[in-house]
């Protein structure tokens, strides 16, 4: 069977874009505007979302028949801290001076919807090979849009890319502050997300 | 699966145990690599806030060497007025910490989402700032968490007057490019107002409080040497 006609491969590649949790689902909005004005740092925060909602999803399937109904968003919460706190741990080892900038976002990859949503709507009824590709996918798809943001971002705000100066910059660079800032990140998540609505849509109404 | 109360509470007392376990066990078999990296990030601090040079080419052992040879530290000083405590910090330069570089102190307060410790330098007269790092903060990334980068900290390197004001306050902030009459004006960040007034907040605090807790170790100082009441 072809990847794209498994389970796991319908489900990754949906999340990519078709169904991207960002634009199509507005899960995961709170970061998406938090960290994206450095590459970086939106870099580093993808991976931890990228690991967490894997291993949930992984371990949430693995779990489902013996998770009680009851408790199973209980159960689900306790297994995405724990990932979570892998990754805060793993940063502070790691990337301590990232950490000092983003820490206290990691620490909110646990509230992120993306994680649970993904967890509940597909980990608890699949196993876990494709809830890893579906957990892979969401992550990716909310990456691809952070990146997206965080190149504009930090382009226009800082002049810079992960940090290094454009080139000539001072020649033809002028700073656009409000792209560091919140509101910034409101116009280009705006901005994306009519462009990956309008580019499903066309998409669709092509095929029907 | 089973709904019965029992199997449920076991069931979440066997996961919470499992995942705590886990974690505690991460959590314990990286202390190490934490605490060097904690103790490598203050001294790094230290290298930098004095001005012994860029730290980024030095290793962990070269910082170490620096910290051990140059900066004296243990001694606490109490604010006479508040009770508060400074942990003094000693710069020296020359062989054999012949010569007094700066004084430092740790300076903690809230910022505007949580707490910011920075360690703040002056000049042996106190008159002047020596030099700004900011150890730890929780302030927005690219805004409030400028505070951390050069384009703040910069104009701390033998730029700001410290000494005790006859009125006003030690410090104050202002939009960049304001006249400075008196050296005592900081240039707030763009975007980051709210923090930067925190960290004026928390920097004439310290300051005052600092120059209360040097002034009342002078006297100590003096009347040990047996120089009280001496004309």
């Amino acid at each position: 069977m072809a990847f794209r006609d498994s389970v796991g491969g319908r489900a990754f590649l949906a999340n990519l874009w078709r169904e991207n949790p960002v634009f199509r689902q507005v899960l995961g909005i709170c970061s998406t505007l938090a960290v994206t004005n450095l590459l970086k740092n939106t870099l580093l925060m993808c991976a931890g979302l990228v690991f967490t909602t894997a291993l949930s999803s992984v371990t949430v399937s693995a779990l489902r028949e013996h998770t009680p109904r009851q408790v199973r968003m209980m159960v689900q919460v306790l297994i995405i801290a724990a990932y979570v706190i892998l990754v805060g741990i793993a940063m502070k080892a790691y990337f301590p001076e990232v950490h000092k900038v983003i820490g206290p976002y990691v620490g909110l990859i646990i509230t992120n919807c993306i994680i649970m949503g993904r967890c509940e709507a597909f980990a608890t009824k699949n196993s876990p090979w494709p809830s890893c590709l579906d957990g892979l996918g969401a992550g990716l798809g909310y990456s691809l849009i952070l990146i997206v943001i965080a190149v504009v971002r930090e382009t226009l705000g800082f002049g810079t890319l992960f940090g290094v100066p454009l080139p000539a910059a001072d020649r033809w660079w002028h700073q656009w502050t409000i792209m560091v800032m919140p509101p910034g990140a409101f116009f280009m998540l705006a901005l994306v997300a009519w462009f990956g609505n309008a580019t499903v849509r066309s998409r669709e109404g092509g095929k029907t | 699966m089973t709904s019965r109360p029992l199997y449920i509470v076991g069931f979440m007392v066997a996961v919470a145990a499992v995942f705590g376990t886990a974690v505690t066990g991460i959590q314990l078999g990286s202390a190490r690599v934490l605490e060097r990296n904690n103790a490598f990030l203050r001294q790094r601090s230290l290298v930098t806030v004095f001005g012994y040079g860029d730290p980024r080419g030095l290793g962990p052992e070269g910082v170490a060497e620096i910290v051990s040879g140059n900066i004296l530290q243990g001694e606490r000083l109490a604010d006479p007025e508040t009770g508060e405590v400074f942990d003094l910090i000693e710069a020296y330069s020359g062989p054999d910490r012949r010569e007094l570089l700066a004084y430092g102190f740790p300076l903690r307060g809230l910022g505007l989402w949580g707490p910011v410790e920075a360690i703040l330098a002056l000049r042996p007269d106190l008159s002047r700032s020596h030099g700004l790092v900011i150890v730890a903060h929780a302030e927005t990334p690219g805004l409030g968490g400028r505070i951390e980068e050069p384009v703040f900290t910069a104009q701390f390197r033998d730029g700001v007057v410290t000494s005790p004001p006859s009125s006003g306050a030690f410090v104050r902030l202002a939009a960049p490019g304001t006249p400075d009459p008196d050296g005592r004006q900081i240039d707030a960040i763009t975007g980051a107002t709210q923090t930067c007034m925190a960290f004026e907040r928390m920097l004439n605090r310290g300051l005052a409080g600092f120059h209360r807790a040097m002034a009342a170790r002078h006297v100590r100082q003096r009347r040990e040497r047996g120089h009280d009441g001496v004309p």
